[in-house]
């Protein structure tokens, strides 16, 4: 009889992955699926470039496979997938300084300057590079990935109010940059 | 309190009840505190709307089940396929509805093609029926048949090798140096499972000089001796067969066994599509040759140089070129004259780059008229391949279904 493992809980699911091949190769199955979006989504906003993010979207879940293979002893999946995304791609923003040549710039402000042709979640990722890290990070665990903010401050070391805070103002932030194009989007009220 | 703020917490759902009175009659009397409502509430959409945030890649996907020696879900190979609208839609028959389309497509072009120029029944020229003429010339496939299986047996703490046909192994550190990963080129580069009697197969044509039992003037002779003319019916025996030359395009259902672990990255578009060339050489028996596309699933063990023992597994796509022995079995069911169903036997050896081939299938095909008919089979196949001297057998059981074209 087929097993279905979307009843399991995340905590039997990594019990599995401890064991025989096929439970193992069932339960990861299970668990990618529950968390490759969220897990795609910190990679993608908060790197912001999609060569960059799949490579630490990658490396997340290998790393996390064999985390759980040796010795693993923690109850939040997603926040231990999230812990493991946000080292990496912290690393991977240490050791590749953004450095963009003036024409590319010009090239990218006049990209940004047609967005009648571009959707609303194009506008909002372009806004979200144009923050700061603490701020975009706060943005993307809160909005796209639904954490409490509880949550967040653990994840980023700060306070509860300071992970409130961060997140209040990337939202102020993004709705600056996006003021201009706003009129548009409300009136349109199609694209999102 | 600010009212961006108190927005700001009532989509969060955290405003507190004493603040809600105050955020209501800041919206019903501040244009501009709707206007930051609406803003909010469209940004918290777009990160709904947000697809491509949500949808790992394919790419990434394969690469991270490579790495871990998993089987790609059916899913990304799904995505990888980039199937779309209906056929997603169809899901698992889509393969079977693409290769059915395929082979009506081919069959009305061949009776586009032949249809027009061929003469009718009536009035076809006594030289020209050479189908009538006995010719026991069966083909020599020149295939040795594998010895019985010598399958090695399975040691406790034997490694399993899962390979992956064609799928690109992610560029990882940690998987560089993960024992379990090897590259199937690799495998058949140094190890060689293509025996070289699969790369030398002949096939010997058909011509008048090759049979002196062909002599066109008999019928004539037959005529005068019988003092009557002679019924010409060039494409169909007594016993409603196809006679002569027959093109066959046929397609296949079919399940490997055992059932496999792995699934390939790819499949090619003539996937489980078959073409056959098959001479009529007499009222009963048939033989030709056979190209077909198809995969097996290989699962066999073997040691390495240090003396591990691993086991493979893998599911490549193979080109196999086989001689075909078709007998009708309207004579031995008793079935007598002109008729619309034509049970049969076939049996088939042959050869891909992976080992020998074999197969057998009971069919039915249907006449529609004097060329055409339709064919309806179970077939079962076995490869036959060798690894380090040890032979291992894999098998398939399908249906077998396609258009026959006699001219």
């Amino acid at each position: 009889m087929k097993i279905n493992y979307s009843a399991y809980s995340d905590v039997e699911l990594v019990a599995l992955l401890k064991g025989k091949k096929a439970d193992c190769e069932a339960a990861f199955n299970e668990l990618y699926k529950r968390y490759a979006a969220p897990v795609n989504a910190y990679c993608l906003r908060v790197l912001g470039v999609p060569e960059h993010a799949e490579d630490i979207f990658q490396e997340t879940f290998i790393k996390f496979y064999q985390h759980v293979r040796s010795d693993y002893a923690q109850t939040n999946i997603q926040g231990f997938l999230i812990r493991i995304a946000r080292n990496l791609c912290l690393n991977a923003k240490r050791d590749r300084k953004q450095t963009v040549p003036i024409e590319e710039l010009d090239l990218w402000m006049h990209e940004i300057n047609s967005y009648e042709k571009r959707e609303f979640p194009d506008l909002l990722a372009m806004a979200l590079d144009l923050l700061d890290l603490e701020y975009r990070e706060a943005f993307v665990l809160r909005e796209y990935d639904g954490f409490s903010y509880e949550e967040i401050s653990k994840l980023c070391n700060i306070t509860i109010p300071n992970a409130k805070t961060r997140v209040f103002r990337a939202k102020q932030k993004i709705k600056d940059i996006l003021t201009p194009y706003m009129g548009n989007i409300l009136n349109a009220k199609a694209k999102i | 309190m600010d009212n961006n703020i108190l927005i700001h917490d009532l989509l969060d759902g955290n405003l507190d009840p004493s603040s809600e009175e105050q955020l209501f009659y800041a919206l019903s009397a501040s244009e501009e505190a709707r206007t930051e409502l609406k803003q909010q509430i469209a940004v918290s959409r777009a990160v709904r709307a947000d697809i491509q945030a949500f949808s790992p890649s394919a790419k990434s996907t394969m690469n991270i089940y490579s790495s871990l020696g998993f089987n790609v879900p059916v899913a990304g190979a799904t995505a990888v396929a980039a199937k779309s609208g209906i056929l997603t839609t169809l899901g698992k028959f889509s393969q079977g509805i693409i290769g059915s389309l395929i082979t009506a497509g081919v069959a009305v072009g061949l009776f586009l093609s032949f249809g027009r120029n061929s003469q009718p029944e009536s009035v076809q020229p006594a030289s020209s029926s050479s189908n009538l003429v006995s010719q026991q010339q069966p083909m020599q496939p020149q295939l040795p048949i594998a010895d019985a299986d010598k399958p090695v047996p399975e040691k406790p703490g034997t490694i399993v090798k899962y390979i992956y046909i064609p799928a690109k192994v992610v560029e990882n550190s940690d998987a560089a140096a993960n024992p379990v990963q090897q590259n199937a080129a690799d495998l058949t580069k140094e190890e060689s499972l293509v025996p070289d009697y699969a790369k030398t197969i002949i096939l010997t044509p058909l011509s008048k000089g090759n049979y002196p039992l062909y002599n066109p003037s008999a019928i004539g002779n037959l005529a005068q001796l019988n003092g009557k003319p002679v019924e010409m019916t060039p494409h169909y025996s007594n016993s409603g067969e196809l006679l002569g030359f027959t093109i066959e395009v046929n397609n296949f259902q079919d399940w490997l066994l055992p059932d496999p672990n792995i699934e390939p990255s790819s499949i090619p578009k003539f996937n489980n599509l078959s073409g056959s060339i098959l001479y009529n050489v007499s009222k009963n028996t048939s033989f030709g040759i056979n190209l077909r596309q198809e995969s097996f699933f290989q699962t066999f063990t073997g040691t390495d140089n240090q003396g591990d023992l691993y086991r493979y597994e893998q599911q490549p796509y193979l080109t196999s070129y086989s001689g075909v022995f078709r007998y009708s079995l309207r004579s031995l069911l008793g079935l007598e004259g002109e008729g619309f169903i034509i049970p049969m036997l076939q049996l088939s050896i042959g050869g891909n780059k992976a080992g020998t081939v074999g197969r057998i299938m009971l069919a039915s095909s249907f006449r529609v008229n004097s060329q055409f008919a339709f064919m309806l089979g179970v077939e079962g196949g076995r490869l036959w391949y060798t690894h380090k001297n040890n032979t291992f057998t894999t098998d398939k059981i399908g249906v077998n279904y396609g258009f026959v074209y006699g001219f």
